[in-house]
């Protein structure tokens, strides 16, 4: 697996640990899929890492919040989270864009 | 504003900026159908099905479904009680709500000081927030919902119409009264919305579970 590939399978189970996280939804399914199809236990792949931008690294998370904490609280964290991994792994902090977005509030 | 999800999102971030994605058709449910996903239910979602499970449309969709089924059981069962076939074109109408309100939308912000974390709620979670705090509220079944305003633009003021069917017997000013609130708390809990208004229209009388 690429660099890029490690770093989003990292980020993923981060992201899945967050207090208030219920689910990470795939953010490019059909590349999740394909790589579903070429083995039998492929790397989850979920929070994308995206580097066509020179000048910025995009890393975007999909997520299921729960109810039982308030989902800007849950997705503050989700975003520090990924924010401070991506400092730990050496990127410098003006080239990082993370994006986060709650695509289901689930109910208790 | 008039909210139309086959429309583009009315999002500041331009559709050539990174980390832009347009998820917004109208209905999509990733490759499935309603159908599927009722039959996914009736099978209590076994064998787990990971393209439906990992699909944000499909999990919209299945919990607007089931909580639907919940609330109607008696008319989607009870061929015999006359009023059959008005139920079933009612739930027809329900579900065609609940497709077209799964598609993305809009991006909700939820802001950060941190100007290199971009943080949202996507049109259809906070939709699908507003139905499941009118369908679980008792005696109502959520019909349409609309966030009417700018959503995209913090602080902005926006009005939230919604249509629901209501028990017979129940006060319908008591019950819209205890409806917004519940829709209230819901969003101020999960969104930094600035509602202005909550509009609730009755467009339906339900007797035990069915249409009367």
């Amino acid at each position: 697996m690429s660099d890029d590939g490690n770093l989003a399978a990292r980020l993923t189970d981060a992201v899945r640990a967050v207090d208030g996280v219920s689910r990470v939804f795939p953010v490019q399914p059909v590349r999740q899929a394909a790589a579903a199809a070429l083995t039998a236990r492929p790397p989850e792949l979920l929070v994308d890492v995206d580097r066509s931008d020179d000048d910025v690294t995009v890393v975007t998370a999909h997520v299921s919040v729960t109810d039982a904490r308030a989902a800007p609280e849950t997705l503050r964290s989700v975003g520090e989270l990924l924010r401070a991994a991506l400092d730990a792994d050496g990127l410098p902090p003006d080239a990082v864009q993370v994006v986060v977005q709650a695509k289901v509030v689930e109910g208790p | 504003m008039t909210d139309d999800p086959g429309l583009p999102p009315d999002s500041p971030r331009p559709p050539d900026s990174p980390g832009y994605r347009d998820d917004t058709r109208r209905g999509d449910l990733d490759g499935h159908t309603m159908e599927e996903l009722g039959d996914y239910l009736d099978r209590d979602r076994t064998p787990r099905d990971e393209s439906i499970e990992s699909s944000p449309a499909c999990q919209l969709a299945l919990a607007g479904m089931a909580r639907l089924r919940e609330i109607s059981w008696t008319a989607l069962t009870e061929e015999a009680a006359g009023q059959s076939g008005r139920d079933e074109r009612w739930i027809g109408r329900l579900l065609d709500t609940i497709k077209d309100e799964i598609a993305s939308g809009r991006e909700i912000p939820v802001t950060h000081p941190d100007a290199a974390i971009r943080l949202t709620l996507s049109e259809a979670a906070v939709r699908g927030l507003v139905r499941r705090a009118g369908d679980t509220l008792g005696g109502v079944v959520m019909g349409r919902c609309t966030l009417d305003g700018d959503v995209v633009t913090p602080g902005a003021p926006v009005r939230v119409d919604v249509t629901a069917s209501l028990s017979y017997g129940l006060s319908a000013v008591d019950t819209a009264t205890r409806l917004r609130e519940r829709i209230a708390g819901a969003l101020a809990r999960h969104t930094e919305l600035v509602v202005t208004s909550i509009d609730i229209e009755f467009d339906d009388v339900l007797d035990d579970g069915r249409r009367s």
